[in-house]
């Protein structure tokens, strides 16, 4: 209690406030120069070229495969950021040909490939069977190795490096031999299938039915699967200091800005808990405020989602363990986004949205305003819905502010209480919840009968925003909304509402402001804000990522469209 | 850890801030009981005697399972009390001290003075408080009953409504479609009240005279058919009503009719000040035509066809069935649907100080019944029904707006706001007083018409008999 | 910290649009009507066009300095002396304001929705949203305002187009109304409305550079120009002459027509939410921008102690007036007598004096501006080309 007493005093007299270093997601200063100077890998790295994505004709500036193993190995390591990408696998081995040894290695990720494949049908061949008398005149190496030893049924040979990279990321692995010019690929894909189902949380009509599970490498590998793009970093973190639980960070290396990958790794590495069990953990551990009622990470069981949002320069934390991925920075709106919503064609979405957006003011304000409006308002209500309202209040014993507190709180109670209960008597709650306390409690006059379509169109709004954190939040704040009505009607509203708007635009995301793009407001366009543009339109990543590369798609992203004017201006000259 | 204290600290705050100061306004929908309509008469023991009907929602049977009157007999879903009190608030108070619920006035749909009242010119005594008072609606019509008001609200027993607010809001508008009122609401009452432009106008209202139906008056062929069937009613309440709506009345006869005076035989739908129309039935209140104020005197009352006139001259109109003499066979009729085709375009110029005021009216119509029969419809014959009802609305308008000079001496159709465009300063305006040039005005009055459309008709052929063509 | 904060065009522009228009809630397009009757539209044209023109002056003259504010600029033109007067000055005039401004939202929200509840009670609630907000500092006001103020203003413009049924244009006539004097002597007074200008004087410190100050300040006066001339406009289209003297708060006296059918009527308790909502943004920049400028004028580190102490003393003096009479009495009678001088005479003395001073030897002007562009410059170069993203 004594805290108590110091937090008032604290409030009223004043202390210094301690210099905190707040983090601000500044943009890259490097971005002028074209070289990344601050990546951690050192030197050489420095002439990696940044791929143009989109433009699909790079054919000058592929790079091809050169005849020294030592070369190829340093040049796969550059592409797949070896140290820092710990599922890169690579296996450094000697073929014996004859009299001769050959240096060779094999490149794959971990996970994404089916082990017992590529033991049998790539390692044993090559190191143990190629002593055996092959009946062969064959003297070139590449083709005896391919025609003799490779007993995989899919093999490939490529002269480029980006064709294996391709393979690779596709749960390819590569075979690099010295002397040769040239590469194996060997489709040897296995990643988990069988432990992954639907999303529970997250259900969409259109789009991908898979969902996260709690091993990790699995569900890096359902994103590696999405996005195949060697940039694609899957950094490991050991968090918990006994516990050491395997968390993923994961980011596209060419599109995320780098402080916000080193604020989210420093973050992590802090984290001094001895056990870790869930992301719902590192969640409270990392979020920048405890108090504030709204989320400030994605938290989603759909791999396709944290595909999308780290192509857009985010970060995502995958937790062993744990079905959910965190994605950072958020803002407010994108909580309300679901993931279908890019799925579906730009009307249909922006119906969902505009419907979503009406769930947010019901789950948020109705039973306040129900209560603003009936206890100090009475007048712009039409007078037939005012005497309907009151004829149903007739026999109510209650004030108002009780009744609806009462209901809210008994909906509260079943919601808790259908989650809590087994299946098999789910169907008694239904029971319960819809004939005791609906039906019973207005035949008993307890509640008004107007009362309960409030509260329950509350309810149902709350389930309709996707993010089910982001509706705990409404669920709770709801209440607050319910007392200021009570004390003054729209004014005590309208505080709440003010109140609310500067907690929520002063608190940040990972050095993102929450209410960004809106306030501040960025430059930028606001497609897929509120609602959504055509998904051609969206050119440019949202700007308050501050990514490396902000353009998406280059302005005319349809070609089709561009050349039929062109056809068109011809035939008219 | 401080900050857990922080939030017991706003917790304990607000709860303390709750426990302290209360919800000083809340006020519960059922703590209050919603007034519908006021009527202020002039009272007998005291200054005014205030009418005030409240809803009385228990009887709307919302309220789910048990109770509720099912029956249509007692639905009455409002209550009408009758207080003698010095002013409105008074009677406010006095009634809140019998009735459970404070009344509030924010649904209160019109208010009723009597024309006792409304022509010592003590309207403008109570307006004060309604325009000061957030609860009244700007809505709000302001209404003069004929006879008192307060028989006028006990007259009304709404039987298509539930609720006696819902017959307020439609009868009210329904000058929208019949043009024989119009719609006086309190924000425009007012203003006019103090403007030196415009002179306010009301809906004139009025208990019905006629119980049964009466004897030498039928009309139209409609009245026919009531005529047989009446003398039933007087149910409601007898008790010496129709002396006392007789008490103000000028007319020979309850019932009468204004056609006369018009030099027409029978009276037509427009021809009745409200409480005249010949009818019977539930409804014992009715509401036509218009009272003309100068200031906050009541001066004079238009039957309906003056009320529609009001509604052309200001732009007001919106559409409306009306009938006139077949141009070829003056005993029958020529029945048009007229809606305003655009505004009205108003001049006025100020010629050696007189105002000379120039009207343009463009009507538009369709044919709903030509009662001979003849091919009005067709091209070459048109123009003679388009003339003929132009020159009907032309007349007629002309004797109205020439009653407002000469007889009530009142711009109650605002004339004045165009009159100003001719001055440049307020000042300048303020001095020319308008008001008392206006009994000089002369007008300039032009009503073009067009029917556009003749129903699903295209061409009257004759009905035939033995005798041949029946041509009426 | 406050130094860290830099915010973008459309969040200052925001803020001032808001502080001007605050008055259309209260009662502006009724002053205008009482200044010159049916000519009240003319007014507030002539007036706003002798704001741009002071605007264009004061920022010809600003052109110099880049990211000092008003205090800065005082400090230069007359050092620590001239610095704590005009400092006094502004903060008087806004610690009155405020005052006024608290009793005034706080009666008339009485007026129109809570009748029964005592004046202390109602002024609470704005009290409490002020000082939570001027705690949470600056960047939590400006963005609140970037995005609550365009809400604000549709909100004002739907009220003013759902009236539309009731204008008469006759209602403008005659069309010089009260006459020459009313117009332009009255109206050369009402430059106060565009005072909270002076806000923009003290926000260099927040913006980049002296590009975007006159965006700001351009647009600023742009769009409340706009928004009073509408609001006028329409107050004066709707109700005729003599009556739209009597209602003291028109926008509410607008929104009480609104009467679409007969379910959608009676909106005016949304205005309630509105108008709450404008104040208590409104309110908020004042107490803050007194605490800064208490805190610049006298060298503090902090404002955020000031923050319960003016609060106190807004809500204690907001105590005082008799009635609402007298509260507007006062305001008419001060705020619009004297505004403009503190907003629009004050600062060019000042410039000129900076000026003045620095002229002769070029050394300070150059010397400052120099390193005022400088530190602009040490920020990060892409800076002026992002939008509003807080560096």
């Amino acid at each position: 209690m004594s805290g108590f007493f110091d937090t008032l005093k604290g409030w009223l007299l004043f202390t210094e406030p301690a210099p905190r270093e707040q983090f601000i997601l500044r943009e890259n200063e490097n971005e002028g120069d074209g070289s990344l100077k601050n990546s951690q890998e050192g030197a050489p790295k420095n002439k990696r070229r940044r791929r143009q994505k989109g433009n699909g004709n790079d054919a000058g500036t592929a790079q091809p495969i050169g005849r020294r193993l030592a070369d190829n190995l340093n040049a796969v390591k550059i592409r797949f950021n070896v140290p820092t990408n710990s599922d890169v696998m690579i296996r450094e081995f000697d073929i014996v040909v004859g009299k001769k040894a050959i240096a060779a290695f094999m490149i794959y990720y971990d996970g994404m490939v089916d082990r017992k494949v590529v033991n049998d049908d790539i390692l044993l061949p090559l190191m143990l069977l190629s002593n055996l008398d092959v009946k062969s005149d064959e003297a070139r190496v590449p083709v005896y190795i391919r025609s003799h030893l490779l007993t995989h049924n899919q093999i490939k040979e490529a002269s480029e490096l980006d064709q294996v990279v391709g393979e690779i990321n596709f749960g390819g692995v590569g075979i690099f031999v010295d002397g040769m010019d040239s590469a194996f690929t060997a489709d040897v894909k296995g990643f988990e299938h069988r432990s992954v189902e639907r999303p529970n949380t997250e259900m969409v009509i259109r789009g991908p039915q898979e969902g996260f599970t709690e091993t990790i490498r699995v569900n890096t590998s359902l994103i590696r699967k999405r996005l195949k793009d060697e940039d694609l970093i899957v950094e490991d973190v050991l968090v918990g200091l006994r516990s050491k639980t395997p968390c993923a960070m994961l980011y596209i290396r060419d599109i995320v800005n780098d402080s916000l990958v080193a604020e989210v790794r420093r973050r992590l590495k802090s984290i001094q808990a001895d056990y870790i069990h869930d992301s719902g953990e590192i969640e409270q551990y990392i979020e920048d405020s405890t108090f504030l009622a709204s989320p400030h990470m994605v938290a989603t069981e759909r791999p396709d989602r944290v595909a999308a949002m780290l192509t857009e320069g985010r970060v995502a934390v995958i937790v062993h363990g744990s079905p959910f991925a965190l994605v950072m920075p958020t803002t407010a709106f994108e909580l309300v986004q679901s993931p279908e919503d890019h799925y579906v064609r730009v009307p249909s979405a922006n119906l969902l949205r505009a419907v979503r957006l009406l769930a947010m003011t019901v789950a948020l304000l109705l039973p306040g305003l129900y209560i603003a409006i009936t206890n100090f308002h009475q007048g712009m209500l039409p007078t037939g819905l005012l005497l309907s309202i009151e004829a149903a209040r007739e026999k109510v014993p209650f004030p108002s502010i009780v009744e609806i507190l009462i209901m809210e709180i008994s909906f509260e109670l079943i919601r808790e209480a259908g989650i809590r209960i087994p299946g098999t008597i789910g169907p008694t709650l239904g029971i319960i919840g819809a004939l005791i306390l609906g039906q019973a409690a207005v035949a008993a006059s307890i509640v008004s009968p107007i009362l309960i379509i409030v509260v329950a169109a509350t309810g149902i709004g709350s389930f309709a925003i996707p993010s089910f954190a982001y509706a705990y939040s409404f669920r709770i704040l709801r209440f607050g909304y319910i007392i200021l009505g009570a004390l003054a009607g729209f004014l005590g509203i309208s505080l709440g509402l003010f109140l609310h708007g500067l907690t929520l635009v002063t608190s940040k995301s990972f050095g993102v402001p929450f209410m960004a793009p809106f306030a501040p407001r960025t430059a930028g366009g606001l497609g897929d804000v509120v609602f959504k543009e055509p998904i051609w339109k969206q050119e440019r990543r949202p700007d308050y990522l501050n990514p490396k590369d902000e353009v998406r798609q280059p302005k005319i992203s349809r070609g089709w469209i561009g050349r039929q004017n062109g056809g068109e201006d011809q035939n008219g000259g | 850890m401080a900050k857990i204290n922080r939030i017991i600290a706003i917790i304990l705050l607000l709860s303390l801030c709750l426990g302290l100061t209360g919800c000083y306004d809340k006020k519960e929908v059922d703590d209050l009981a919603y007034v519908l309509a006021l009527g202020i008469d002039n009272g007998k023991t005291n200054t005014l005697k205030v009418t005030l009907q409240y809803a009385v929602p228990g009887k709307l049977g919302g309220s789910g399972g048990g109770g509720g009157g099912g029956g249509g007999g007692s639905g009455q879903a409002s209550s009408i009390i009758t207080v003698d009190s010095a002013s409105i608030t008074d009677a406010l108070s006095m009634a809140n001290n019998f009735l459970s619920r404070r009344l509030d006035l924010s649904h209160t749909e019109i208010a009723v003075f009597s024309e006792e009242m409304a022509r010592e010119g003590k309207i403008s005594i109570y307006m004060n408080f309604m325009n000061r008072n957030t609860e009244f609606r700007p809505s709000m019509t302001i209404a003069v009953s004929r006879g008192s008001a307060e028989d006028y609200l006990r007259g009304i027993k709404p039987v298509l409504d539930l609720v006696p607010s819902k017959y307020y809001e439609l009868t009210f508008a329904s000058y929208r479609y019949t043009g024989l009122t119009v719609n006086s609401q309190f924000l425009n009452f007012y203003s006019q009240l103090e403007s030196s432009s415009i002179q306010p106008v009301a809906v004139l209202v009025a208990a019905s005279k006629n119980k049964a139906s009466t004897d030498g008056q039928s009309g139209g062929s409609q009245q026919d058919g009531q005529a047989g069937g009446s003398g039933k009613d007087d149910k409601s309440g007898g008790s010496g009503k129709d002396t006392q709506a007789q008490a103000p009345q000028q007319n020979e006869q309850p019932g009468a009719a204004t056609n006369k005076e018009k030099g027409r035989p029978k009276p037509l739908g427009g021809d009745f000040l409200a409480g005249d129309i010949p009818k019977t039935g539930d409804v014992a209140s009715e509401a036509e035509g218009l009272a003309v104020f100068d200031g906050p005197k009541m001066v004079g009352e238009v039957d309906g066809e003056g009320a529609m006139d009001y509604l052309l001259a200001t732009g007001a109109f919106h559409s409306a069935n009306i009938s006139f003499p077949d141009p070829r066979n003056k005993k029958l009729s020529v029945f048009l649907t007229v809606r305003q085709r655009q505004k009205p375009q108003r001049r006025v110029e100020i010629a050696g100080g007189k105002p000379k005021i120039h009207l343009k009216i463009a009507l538009e119509a369709d044919i709903t019944a030509i009662q001979s029969g003849y091919n009005y419809e067709s091209l070459q014959n048109l123009p003679l029904i388009e003339q003929a009802s132009a020159a009907y609305f032309d007349d007629t308008i002309q004797k109205f707006l020439t009653r407002t000079t000469q007889e009530w001496h009142s711009d109650i159709c605002g004339f004045g706001q165009e009159s100003r465009g001719c001055f440049l300063t307020w000042k300048d305006w303020d001095d020319y007083k308008w008001l008392q040039q206006y009994r000089d005005a002369t007008f300039d009055v032009s009503v073009s018409m067009d029917v556009r459309r003749p129903g699903l008709m295209l061409r009257s052929e004759p009905f035939t008999s033995s005798g041949g063509d029946i041509r009426p | 910290m406050e130094g860290d904060i830099v915010f973008g065009s459309w969040e200052a522009i925001a803020l001032i649009v808001n502080t001007i228009c605050a008055r259309i809630f209260l009662n502006f397009p009724r002053s205008m009507a009482e200044d010159a009757g049916t000519a009240g539209w003319l007014e507030t044209v002539y007036f706003t066009i002798i704001a741009f023109l002071f605007f264009w002056l004061i920022s010809r003259l600003y052109a110099r300095f880049n990211r000092q504010d008003l205090l800065d600029i005082a400090e230069l033109g007359g050092g620590g002396i001239l610095r704590v007067a005009s400092g006094l000055i502004i903060l008087g005039v806004l610690l009155f304001i405020g005052t006024i401004i608290l009793r005034e939202y706080s009666e008339n929200m009485m007026i129109i929705a809570l009748s029964d509840s005592p004046i202390s009670f109602v002024m609470g609630f704005f009290a409490v949203a002020m000082a939570v907000a001027a705690y949470l500092g600056l960047e939590g006001i400006v963005r609140s305002h970037a995005i609550v103020v365009p809400q604000i203003m549709l909100a004002l413009l739907f009220i003013l187009v759902a009236v539309v049924p009731y204008y008469q244009p006759t209602n403008l006539l005659p069309v010089l109304g009260g006459g020459g004097y009313s117009i332009l002597g009255k109206g050369f007074f009402r430059l106060s409305t565009y005072s909270p200008l002076v806000y923009l004087f003290l926000l260099p410190p927040f913006i980049k550079d002296q590009k975007s100050f006159k965006t700001v300040g351009y647009a600023a006066l742009g769009i409340s120009a706009f928004l009073l001339l509408a609001s006028v406009l329409a107050y004066l289209l709707v109700y005729p002459y003599p009556t739209q003297l009597e209602y003291f708060l028109p926008v509410f006296q607008l929104a009480r027509l609104i009467n679409y059918g007969r379910i959608f009527q009676r909106v005016e308790s949304l205005f309630v939410i509105t108008f709450a909502a404008s104040a208590m943004h409104y309110l908020s920049a004042i107490l803050f921008f007194a605490a800064h400028i208490f805190k610049k004028t006298f060298k503090l580190t902090h404002h955020r102690p000031l923050i319960l102490p003016f609060t106190a003393i807004m809500f204690t003096l907001g105590l005082l007036p008799n009635n609402l009479m007298a509260v507007i009495d006062l305001e008419k009678k001060v705020s619009v007598r004297f505004l403009w001088g503190t907003t629009f005479v004050l600062p060019i003395i000042l410039l000129l004096l900076a000026i003045i001073r620095a002229a002769p030897g070029s050394a300070p002007a150059g010397r400052v501006s120099g390193t005022g562009g400088a530190s602009g410059g040490g920020r990060p170069a892409g800076a002026p080309k992002r939008g509003g993203q807080d560096q």
